[in-house]
């Protein structure tokens, strides 16, 4: 009874627009007053709120988002998908692989998807619309390119399933190439099978000369130094992952100076907004662990994990359920909220059915992926139509065949675990 | 009321400079413990205290209020955008209230546990010995000014669904130009 | 009537401190009270950190935790006194030692009777070795600027007045830090190696260094231990005192089988010379010296702490 009263709470609080850190402090505060009294509850409030954010680990969160709003700054990401169009050259649907690269790209020195997709509706879908692309394929290749920064390392997302499941986090970021490639190519080959359908949807580019093309290689300098400096340095173990991501700050810092973008009032201006990323994040971790203690003490997981062990399916069904489970669940939550709400249950229930929880990280990612793009809560659809001003259904309706491309490619990752695995290992071994 | 709230935001303002500095801080020291570590040998023997015990604490508390004016904490708003302004009201009002209650309960504890560190000259067994106090009392700080800013919120809205004016202006709640941080 | 108490841990469930110290003592209260008294275990950080732990019991969520004093060092003082460098041999003689100064002496009336908990469990774990990558420590040279991870407190003092860097970072991160040459070794207790995988990388341990230890200790709320009765309460101390006494040569077996685990993974353990041990014993007596001087200098009996403890080992 207790537990539904908890849980009646948070969903309530979460449908009437309130915050999701402060719903699940507030439904986590009354099931531990219903629990335990006033004793527990300001026991729980006493410790809480200060030990959740007495972690070094955790400012990787504040420094990936600074890095990605430094990134912005310096305007890098602007040249980078002009010099992947270039080299693609006159390739039917050209450009749109190559805002496929260049998010890849993009993904690889920049830690959050929003800010990946809003650089490519300021730079890629210009171009392919002033080149005759159907609006909506351009808008739906750009909200899914924009998704790939948060597997490709670094990634705010997998930082926060890292601390969550207390999985090594280096290797998690080096566990997200490989499925980050993948997807990309799979964003290609979706853009080549769309255009294959109906060519009209993307006329065919003008020729660049080769003095153009290499002309615009004088990205790779920016690019190099910064994915040297962040994902470079985990996988060679120059540094750990918490000082790699102080390290990726201070490159995109020296980047954005370089190209003259520091002035004091940008500097407070982006110090500010990453500040500000981080304490939402943070209060949403601070929500989830009041909540979850509330459902500690109601022995709620304890009970889950228990009766699901208990079933007699396969694993494999079970596995199936939690991934349809997330890909609903992204269609109306934000993704940082879903992560947090749901590892600390789900977790424990996938490590008892013999599941590695680094792989499973990689696929909840992908997941998440997913969640960017379906209405109706779809946070890259909403940067891309807000960047371009073209309507949202557009862009979801571009998203479409991207979200079962995505559902193909979550069935490969989890028949073959090896292709998320595999680089990680060998980051050990070394 | 609307003297007080600028007031708020003035104080707001100024912890927001400071969770920017302690950003700033945070990347600097890390970046120069990394390369004195591997240059010299000689990482910074301080840098790990200082920053789990103080700068991350300083980034999240001293932000926490101006984050939710800023509109930056997230939440679902599929079924606000749908309402009209008089129940978006209503729903403001459980908002503030809630959280009126849970951070002014957490301010008070913190207060307790602050000024008893205080008094009992807490620190940290080490070669450097943190006091404690200044960590404890950022709770009571930017918790104590989230749970301001919601009662000035809450008698506001209160005041707009009881008259039926906008006697107090809100602007439709909305995030940083409408971006997440995933 | 019944009676249901919480305890709260923060040890990975299955730890073998769990099952020492902890399961054993709940099953047996249980027992002899003829399930009058049952317990439900919290383990893993369930209800909170490490550091989280006194407060927590003090504020009844948890009616018995984990509480370590070196997790709580602002709060908990002087019981570090049992975790410097050199302050016994084995694990029972330390345990005997808390034990004596937490329940009759200094450590109880300033660490335990002031934050209104009672110590019911405790041992004393074995001494912390010096682990390291590239060669044994046999002499100054070979710790000179060698970065070692350590947890800090006293050992940061202890490794720099033995000469070496004292490096502080997140615990999962060691074994990353490990394999990259970030870090060239560890000061640990034997367990942690193997807790945190990290043998594989090690080459060399010391064997007879005493470079500090760690107080694991389950405490109860003076206000959930007011509540129990008179019988309760009786049958619970008589229970943690075997425990206490059993435990810690448990403990120490444990130890040979853990080193014999090393070994097994390649690991060579050398003891160091004995002239070079005499000069490192020496000046760690300085580091003990200095922390009690601190102590003092803040209005603590640090002290009053170094004598009690050092003569009850000596019994
Ligand atoms: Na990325
Ligand atoms: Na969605």
């Amino acid at each position: 009874m207790i537990v539904a009263i908890g849980l009646g709470t948070l969903f309530l609080l979460l449908a009437i627009g309130t915050p999701v850190g402060f719903a699940m402090a507030a439904a986590g505060a009354l099931g531990l007053w219903l629990v335990g009294g006033m004793s527990m509850l300001t026991g729980i409030l006493q410790t809480a709120p200060l030990s959740t954010v007495s972690a070094y680990e955790l400012i990787t969160i504040p420094m990936f988002l600074l890095m990605a709003e430094l990134v912005l700054l310096s305007g890098v990401a602007d040249d980078l998908f002009k010099a992947t169009a270039a080299w693609m050259g006159r390739v039917r649907g050209g450009l749109a692989m190559a805002t496929a690269l260049a998010g890849a790209g993009f993904g690889a020195i920049c830690g959050t998807s929003t800010a990946s997709a809003a650089t490519l509706s300021a730079t890629s879908l210009p171009a392919m619309l002033r080149q005759g692309y159907e609006p909506a394929m351009a808008g739906g290749v750009v909200a899914i390119s924009g998704t790939l920064a948060m597997l490709i390392p670094p990634s705010v997302a997998l930082v926060i399933y890292g601390l969550l499941a207390e999985v090594n986090i280096g290797a998690l970021l080096i566990g997200g190439v490989i499925p980050g490639i993948l997807v990309m190519l799979t964003i290609m080959a979706t853009v080549y099978t769309l255009v294959l359908l109906d060519p009209s949807r993307a006329p065919p580019a003008r020729p660049v000369s080769w003095r153009e093309k290499f002309a615009w290689l004088r990205v790779v300098g920016p690019m190099v130094l910064l994915f040297g400096s962040v994902t470079g340095v985990i996988y060679t173990g120059f540094a750990t992952p918490t000082e790699a991501s102080a390290l990726g700050a201070a490159g995109a810092l020296a980047i954005a100076a370089w190209y003259g973008r520091v002035t004091p009032p940008a500097l407070l201006r982006v110090l500010r907004r990453s500040a500000h990323g981080t304490c939402m994040i943070v209060m949403i971790l601070l929500g989830a662990h009041i909540f979850g203690y509330f459902f500690t003490l109601t022995q709620v997981t304890h009970n889950l994990v228990a009766f699901v062990g208990g079933l007699e399916v396969s694993r494999w069904v079970i596995m199936a359920l939690i991934l349809c489970g997330y890909i609903v669940l992204g269609m109306f939550m934000d993704q940082i909220a879903i992560l947090v709400l749901t590892v600390p249950i789900v977790l424990p229930l996938v490590k008892s059915l013999g599941f590695d929880p680094l792989w499973f990280g990689i696929v909840k990612i992908v997941t998440a992926e997913v969640g960017m793009i379906t209405p109706p809560v779809g946070l890259n659809c909403f940067v891309v139509a807000r960047y371009s001003g073209r309507p949202v259904q557009e862009i979801f309706r571009g998203s479409l065949p991207h979200f079962i491309a995505h559902i193909i490619i979550i069935t490969i990752l989890v028949a073959f675990p090896d292709l998320v695995l595999w680089l990680p290992r060998t980051m050990m071994a070394n | 009321m609307p003297t007080l709230s600028r007031l708020l935001a003035r104080i707001e303002s100024v912890f927001d400079w400071l969770a920017a500095a302690a950003m700033l801080m945070i990347m600097t020291v890390v970046v120069c413990d990394t390369i004195l570590r591997y240059a010299f040998n000689s990482p910074l023997s301080w840098a790990y205290d200082l920053i789990s015990i103080y700068l991350v604490a300083g980034v999240f508390f001293f932000s926490l209020a101006g984050t939710y004016s800023a509109g930056a904490h997230v939440n679902v708003d599929i079924l606000q955008k749908t309402l009209p302004p008089k129940a978006v009201g209503v729903t403001e009002v459980v908002t503030a209230s809630v959280g009126l209650v849970v951070f002014a309960l957490i301010a008070e504890a913190g207060t307790r546990r602050t000024i008893d560190a205080f008094v009992s000259g807490d620190v940290l067994s080490g070669a450097i010995g943190w006091p404690t106090w200044p960590a404890q009392a950022l709770v009571p700080l930017g918790c104590g000014l989230l749970a301001l800013r919601l009662a000035l919120v809450l008698v506001g809205r209160l005041l707009n669904l009881a008259t039926g004016r906008e006697i107090v202006r809100f602007g439709r709640p909305q995030g940083h130009e409408g971006m997440g941080f995933e | 009537e019944p009676i249901k108490l919480r305890v709260a841990d923060s040890f990975p469930s299955g730890h073998y401190l769990v099952k020492l110290i902890i399961q054993p003592w709940m099953a047996e209260v249980t027992r002899r009270t003829d399930n009058a008294v049952t317990f439900d275990h919290y383990p893993g950080q369930q209800l909170g950190k490490a550091a989280d732990m006194l407060a927590l019991t003090q504020n009844e969520v948890a009616d018995i935790g984990y509480i370590a004093p070196a997790y709580v060092s602002d709060k908990m003082v002087t019981s570090e006194v049992a975790m410097l460098p050199g302050a016994f041999a084995t694990s029972c003689q330390g345990t005997r030692a808390y034990l004596e100064v937490a329940r009759n002496g200094v450590v109880g009336t300033e660490d335990y009777a002031p934050n209104r908990i009672r110590l019911l469990l405790a041992i004393a774990l074995p001494q912390y070795q010096i682990l390291t990558i590239k060669a044994p420590v046999l002499d100054e040279p070979d710790v000179k600027g060698v970065k070692l991870r350590s947890t800090g407190g006293a050992q940061d003092l202890t490794l720099r007045t033995i000469g070496a860097t004292p490096v502080r970072m997140a615990a999962p991160e060691t074994y990353e830090a490990l394999s990259r040459g970030t870090l060239d070794g560890v000061l640990f207790p034997l367990d942690s190696v193997i807790a945190y995988d990290v043998q594989k990388l090690l080459k060399y341990s010391t064997a007879n260094g005493r470079f500090g230890s760690f107080i694991v200790a389950y405490s109860i709320g003076d206000k959930a231990w007011k509540r129990l009765p008179a019988a309760v309460q009786t049958v619970m101390m008589q229970v943690a005192d075997e425990i206490n006494a059993s435990a810690c040569a448990a403990v120490e077996r444990q130890d040979a089988e853990i080193r014999q685990k090393l070994k097994d993974a390649g690991i060579q353990f050398t003891a160091m010379p004995d002239a070079f041990e005499k000069r490192v014993t020496e000046k760690l007596q300085d580091v003990a010296a200095q922390w009690a001087k601190t102590l003092d200098g803040r209005g603590k009996k640090g002290s009053q702490a170094l004598a009690e403890f050092s003569a009850a080992v000596q019994r």
